[in-house]
């Protein structure tokens, strides 16, 4: 996992651009004007020379050859600091008075003007000043590669400092960076070498503010994972349960049918056949969740009326009712067409029947009443038995929540999964003085 | 051997029930903790098979109240939960020993006879007694190495005086253990089993302890 360093890398790219762009900007900045100040100054020198050359032959009279030698003298004393490497005085028409010993005649001669001029000779470029005081031409030369060479030395001699500077700055930087985000590390390999099971929050108790909302919506979500994974734990030993309870009765059943005879063994077929039967319901209700939850396409083309819906439902648990004698009552009230699929919507009214007529005490009713109003149809399911405890009327609709012996537990369940994937809704109630309502809601299909 | 079945799914309970009588033993089934309490308080049972999904309370917290009750009879514990955890909490609880639903017949019969024996003290599942040599698995019966022909009803009888062997039993106690608790039978059919008993084992194999009921004797000839 190398990701663990890239804010580091980005912080340090970034960052280190930006600092050494700046350090640059600011180099060429002070490089300009250093180049500038040493320009001005070497110009300085040629002319204060070519001025103290004029002032001497004026003021006292020199003689040319004195001239010379004093020029001489001036270009060679001091060749660590070569200013002025040629010199030349002459009159006005042109007349050499005076050259310094090595001077080349072809940039020193024939300047018109007073100033600076840059001039090449012989593969060489010279910085030329001419100065004409009264009578005289007093033109002063330097090699402008001996200039540059000159200031390369200046510059070099600035820039080592600078550049070790900019070098610690980056390395500062980096440490810098590092030490900053060392709680995010730590956090990280908290995370990284954390226990599935282990429930505890992340600490971040010394940790930069920043980080705080990141590390308590991530404590949020460990908390609602490790729900989930409680959930789930729950879910897989409770559907353990509810499918070993009929393959045991199953299993024991047929192994008594094995070891007895006569009746008992074909007492204990018949119990192995109902446990079969069971397990059949179970793997069914099971596998319509499965599907209800993995949003599987439920293909139903024939659109259904309320009517047909509750027609349909009541023939499949008819059998059941007459069998405990329970008279069923079905007020048709609504011919409008539901949106929901119409083997789900049979579904969930068979399983509320189914719930009703279990709980019913023999000879007794459960009456059924459909209406349609507002866009919705809503089935009325009301039995005479003794209802549900007020306690538990908020965990029936959770899957494995049963109070008899033969159910799933999972009819609620799919009906609540039912109601709330197609937009309906799901109401449980008792009823006085005696009986259970259950008020079931679906839309109505709407062009 | 009378063993209380306590399951509260029926179609379990009528097979565990009517296998472990096909396979000689005598039970009582019933399907709430309340029941199962009222019938260990009433009667002696030898083993309890206890599902541990009761819809009244769980079987777990069950066990724990007998073991501190000092209730000491042995109890397997079934359960369709096969979580390590669950297992352990069972045999934390105080259960003897458990099955994972679903099981086989032979395995829960296995485990209540080695259950019985060690609750006796016994190193085999085979009762010795004097002359007698009892095998509850075989349901056969020696006498002097001879093997004695006995009805159902009689191995039971046998088979309750021998895991008490010196201890008197009420007649009452006995009729439970022939026909399990609270099925009406004749007064006098424990009677009746003792005398076939005595005339197939001899008549001095049962004493019979006047007011107070039966002990078997130790046939010491």
């Amino acid at each position: 996992m190398k990701s663990r360093h890239t804010l580091a890398l980005q912080l340090m790219f970034v960052i280190g651009v930006l600092v050494t762009a700046l350090w640059l900007i600011l180099a060429s900045w002070l490089l300009y004007g250093v180049r500038n100040e040493v320009r001005n100054t070497l110009d300085d020198r040629l002319a204060a020379s070519a001025q103290m050359v004029a002032s001497l032959m004026r003021r006292q009279q020199l003689s040319a050859t004195t001239v010379t030698e004093i020029i001489d003298h001036a270009s060679e004393s001091t060749p660590e600091y070569p200013s002025m490497r040629a010199c030349r005085v002459s009159d006005l028409r042109g007349e050499v008075l005076a050259l310094s010993k090595g001077a080349p005649q072809g940039v020193l001669e024939s300047v018109l003007a007073d100033g600076y001029v840059n001039r090449a000779f012989d593969g060489e470029v010279w910085r030329v000043y001419s100065l004409t005081v009264d009578t005289l031409r007093i033109t002063t030369a330097d090699r402008v590669s001996t200039r540059e060479s000159l200031l390369t030395s200046v510059v070099l001699a600035a820039a080592l400092p600078f550049g070790l500077a900019l070098a610690g700055t980056l390395i500062l930087l980096w440490f810098g960076i590092r030490w900053g985000l060392k709680p995010l590390q730590q956090l990280s390999y908290s995370v990284a070498t954390r226990d599935l099971h282990d429930s505890a929050p992340l600490e971040w108790a010394g940790g930069p503010a920043e980080v705080k909302p990141l590390v308590d919506e991530i404590n949020r979500l460990l908390l609602r994972v490790q729900q989930a994974v409680l959930r789930e734990r729950r879910f897989t030993g409770d559907a353990a349960h509810e499918l070993r309870t009929p393959l045991t009765a199953i299993k024991t059943q047929l192994q008594v049918a094995r070891i007895t005879r006569g009746t008992s063994a074909q007492h204990a077929l018949h119990q192995a056949e109902q446990g079969v039967e069971r397990l059949q319901s179970m793997l069914d209700q099971l596998l319509l969740l499965a599907r209800l939850e993995g949003n599987a396409a439920f293909e139903d083309a024939a659109i259904t009326t309320a009517d047909e819906i509750g027609s349909m439902a009541l023939s499949e648990v008819i059998s059941k009712a007459e069998h405990k004698n329970v008279r069923l009552a079905y007020q048709i009230g609504c011919a409008e067409p539901i949106a929901t699929p119409g083997a789900l919507a049979v579904a969930a009214l068979r399983n509320l029947l189914d719930n009703a007529i279990k709980a019913s005490p023999p000879a007794s009713q459960v009456s059924v009443v459909s209406i349609c109003e507002h866009g919705f149809c809503t089935w009325v399911i009301r039995d005479q038995g003794q209802g549900v405890a007020e306690e538990q009327l908020q965990q029936v609709v959770n899957r494995f929540v049963h109070f008899d012996m033969a159910g799933s537990g999972l009819g609620l369940a799919i009906v609540q999964t039912i109601v709330n994937r197609f937009g309906g809704s799901l109401e449980l109630a008792n009823i006085a003085p005696q009986g259970f309502e259950a008020r079931l809601t679906l839309p109505l299909l709407t062009d | 051997m009378y063993v209380l079945i306590v399951e509260d799914d029926d179609l379990v309970g009528d097979g565990i029930k009517a296998g472990l009588e096909a396979l000689g033993f005598t039970t009582d089934w019933v399907r709430t903790s309340a029941a199962a309490d009222t019938a260990v308080a009433t009667v002696t049972h030898d083993a309890v098979v206890l599902d541990l999904g009761l819809p009244d309370m769980d079987g777990l917290k069950l066990l724990s109240r007998w073991r501190a009750q000092g209730r000491n009879l042995p109890v397997i514990i079934l359960t369709a939960r096969d979580a390590v955890p669950e297992r352990v909490a069972g045999l934390q609880a105080g259960a003897d020993d458990y099955l994972t639903k679903p099981f086989d017949l032979s395995e829960l019969e296995a485990r209540l006879h080695s259950l019985i024996r060690r609750a006796h003290g016994r190193a085999t599942n085979t009762i010795r007694y004097g002359q007698f040599i009892f095998d509850p698995v075989k349901q056969q019966v020696m006498v002097n190495n001879q093997p004695v022909v006995l009805t159902r009803r009689e191995l039971t009888l046998l088979q309750a005086l021998l895991l008490h062997p010196g201890r008197i039993l009420a007649p009452g106690q006995l009729q439970d253990q022939l026909y399990g608790w609270s099925d009406g039978v004749e007064s006098n059919a424990v009677a009746v089993h003792v005398h076939n008993l005595r005339r197939k084992l001899g008549e001095e194999s049962i004493e019979t302890v006047r007011g107070v009921g039966y002990r078997i004797a130790g046939l010491t000839q």
